[in-house]
């Protein structure tokens, strides 16, 4: 399952803007007292289909950068644009909506549900529209588990961490979104682990030509990617 | 609509499931609050009922001044308590009376085992031929008796009364030398006379005055002269030897008010046996002085029964605003733990949110988890109550002969179906909490 929606971003002009209490790192951008500049007027552009790494210390506004380009987070200014799709001129319905067709989330802690099994986590956005799953999600969903080579029926709990992001991964992708976001995917895990995990979301967002940034400070992670962002200073700048 | 709620549904479930043992404890404290409230009102409705069910074939009852509770309570309920005499003329006068169907004597005091010996008349056994026996026949002679439909006494059976009651512990040691065969069984009423052994009141009479009360050795001499003596009605003044009470079947209503009114309480008119009782001790008095004027009292047990009910109103309330107050308590400490426990899933939440999850889909998966824990609570509280008032009732009934079976009415359903409501409500709360939080905040 291909999809065919573009998904290139223009992100332009962006302020996001932090109370100082709520920022740990110095090396941002102040530009009003008490305010930090995570993103100063930034701007980034992405060709549809791109394999990024987003790069930068701990708390320089990664996952912030994330929120925003996966429209949980509002900037104070700016726009940001996956394709037509203007996040800011989309209802909270339709942005809903558009987060669970064409955005697909990987975080640092999995966030799976332990009372549901591989597959029922990997099925889980398609509840938020429908009591069941159709049949052709449900293979999918199985598909996608054989390919992260973790047991449909497996219990959440008793999996290793590298087994429960490998099912974050094929819950990510199960809509085939045009954009993946992950948020230090493989922080959490060994680095042998890491490494897998890293290639098999590559791989599979390759196959359906999914747009995939991956936030991460991991530099052999990030050595991987075609391209490395860096952001620093409320700009972020290709390395 | 019906789709925001059922979508969320499978995780509801699951999160509940994988939750049990803390579920299962709320909802029993749930539960065990609805109850309490659902038992007092189911019980209190039940003894009310079975009050009124037990006084429905006394129309009128007839005492010598006193107490009008303590005279129904004797009579209607057969709660051994001493009642002062009436005068000897009073039941040959209401027998004349025109308007009186049938007005019989009721005299306790005796017991075997734990059965109260009633000595009365055939027509009170009968109800004016309103009851039919379910085995036997009523008796015919002064050594024949019936018993109720909870007597675990056979038909041919023979039994010695002992003089007072176990149950009260009134017996004064004594056991009449008379033995009575029983010829007959009354059909079930529920009531405490379920558990009453009625005899002739003449055998009563010839016991407590010694006619009958031979010594234990000739026993059969003493049973071939009384069979062969007439029961009544109509009694003299002369054959009467004491009765504490008299239950009168009136023609009509207002036979009923006339009778009522002729021998209510004045107290003017002097008279009564003062000092002369059944109670079974040793103060009983059946063969003393008749003298004395017509003074009686007059009740109709309703009257009794609504001072009764106006008693057990008054505790209902209390009871039932209790039970109000634990259910809020309850109620309120589940709320605080559902909206500590939505504290440990904020990121669970704000996952879904952020994987394109409806608000709606949010406020719903937590509406209906608190949903199902009330509603399941208040479900169980009301199979519990129902249990508890049967436990609560009987361990009542058990003391004053009723069998009583409590039933759930509109008002219990009421009950648990407010405490449904107020919980669908109170969910709301964590509902809201959960779809307005900050999303972006939990997930930096």
């Amino acid at each position: 399952m291909v999809r065919d929606v573009s998904a290139t971003l223009a992100l332009q002009d962006v302020l996001l803007q932090y109370r100082n209490e709520h920022i740990q790192s110095v090396d941002i951008s102040q530009t009003q007292a008490g305010f930090t500049n995570l993103l100063d007027h930034a701007n980034w552009t992405l060709a549809s289909g791109a394999q990024v790494a987003l790069c930068g210390p701990s708390g320089c506004g990664k996952t912030s950068l994330l929120n925003v380009l996966a429209g949980i987070e509002k900037p104070a200014s700016g726009s940001i644009r996956w394709g037509d799709v203007e996040l800011a001129k989309l209802s909270a319905r339709q942005q809903d909506s558009w987060r669970r067709e064409s955005l697909g989330l990987v975080f640092q802690q999995f966030h799976l549900f332990p009372c549901l099994s591989a597959l029922e986590n990997v099925l889980l956005p398609t509840r938020f529209v429908a009591l069941a799953p159709t049949a052709a999600m449900r293979e999918r969903a199985q598909t996608l588990l054989a390919r992260v080579g973790v047991r449909a029926n497996a219990d959440i709990s008793v999996l290793s961490r590298g087994e429960q992001q490998r099912v974050a991964v094929a819950r990510a992708l199960l809509m085939s979104p045009s954009v993946v976001l992950a948020d230090e995917p493989t922080a959490s895990l060994d680095t042998n682990t890491a490494q897998t995990v890293a290639t098999m979301l590559r791989d599979l967002c390759r196959e359906q030509r999914s747009t995939l940034i991956v936030a991460t400070h991991d530099r052999d992670i990030a050595s991987a990617f075609g391209a490395i962002y860096d952001m620093a200073n409320g700009k972020i700048t290709l390395r | 609509m019906i789709n925001i709620l059922l979508n969320p549904l499978p995780l509801a479930i699951s999160e509940l499931r994988r939750h049990i043992f803390g579920v299962v404890i709320i909802v029993l404290l749930i539960a065990v609050a609805v109850a309490f409230g659902i038992a007092v009102s189911a019980s209190e409705r039940a003894l009310r009922q079975a009050c009124a069910r037990a006084a429905d074939r006394f129309d009128l009852v007839i005492g010598a001044p006193g107490s009008s509770a303590q005279l129904i309570l004797t009579t209607v309920y057969l709660q051994g308590a001493a009642i002062p005499l009436l005068a000897d003329d009073v039941l040959p006068r209401l027998q004349r009376d025109q308007g009186v169907e049938y007005a019989a004597p009721i005299a306790l005091g005796d017991s075997v085992d734990q059965y109260p010996v009633v000595g009365t008349s055939k027509d009170f056994v009968t109800d004016g031929s309103r009851i039919r026996l379910v085995e036997g026949r009523v008796f015919s002679t002064r050594s024949e008796a019936v018993v109720g439909a909870a007597v675990k006494l056979a038909i041919g059976a023979t039994f010695q009364p002992m003089h007072g009651r176990a149950a009260d512990q009134l017996i004064d040691e004594h056991k009449h030398s008379f033995k009575f065969n029983i010829v007959g069984r009354l059909p079930k009423t529920g009531t405490a006379w379920d558990h009453a052994i009625l005899v002739p009141i003449e055998a009563v009479w010839g016991i407590h005055t010694g006619a009958l009360s031979g010594s234990q050795a000739e026993p059969h001499r003493e049973q071939h002269h009384a069979a062969s003596e007439l029961l009544g009605p109509p009694w003299a003044s002369d054959d009467i030897k004491g009765v504490p009470a008299i239950v009168v079947r009136a023609k009509s209503p207002v036979d009923a008010y006339r009778l009522r009114a002729q021998y209510q309480y004045r107290p003017a008119a002097k008279s009564g046996r003062d000092g002369g009782n059944y109670g079974g001790n040793s103060g009983g008095n059946y063969g003393g002085d008749n003298s004395g004027g017509s003074n009686t009292m007059a009740v109709f047990p309703a009257e009794v029964l609504v001072e009764l009910y106006a008693v057990i109103g008054d505790m209902r309330k209390i009871m039932t605003a209790m039970s109000f107050a634990t259910q809020l308590i309850v109620l309120l400490s589940v709320l605080l733990v559902i909206i500590s426990a939505l504290a440990q899933r904020r990121q669970s939440v704000a996952v879904l949110r952020a994987m394109g999850s409806p608000a709606t889909f949010i406020f719903a998966l937590v509406w209906i988890q608190g949903f199902f824990i009330i509603g399941l609570g208040a479900a169980l509280g009301l199979v519990f109550g129902w249990g508890g008032s049967i436990i609560l009732v009987n361990a009542f009934a058990s003391d004053i002969g009723f069998n009583i079976v409590p039933t759930i009415s509109h008002r219990e359903w009421l009950l648990a179906a407010s405490a449904v409501l107020a919980g669908s409500i109170m969910a709301t709360i964590p509902s809201v909490i959960a779809w307005r939080q900050n999303n972006a905040a939990t997930l930096r």
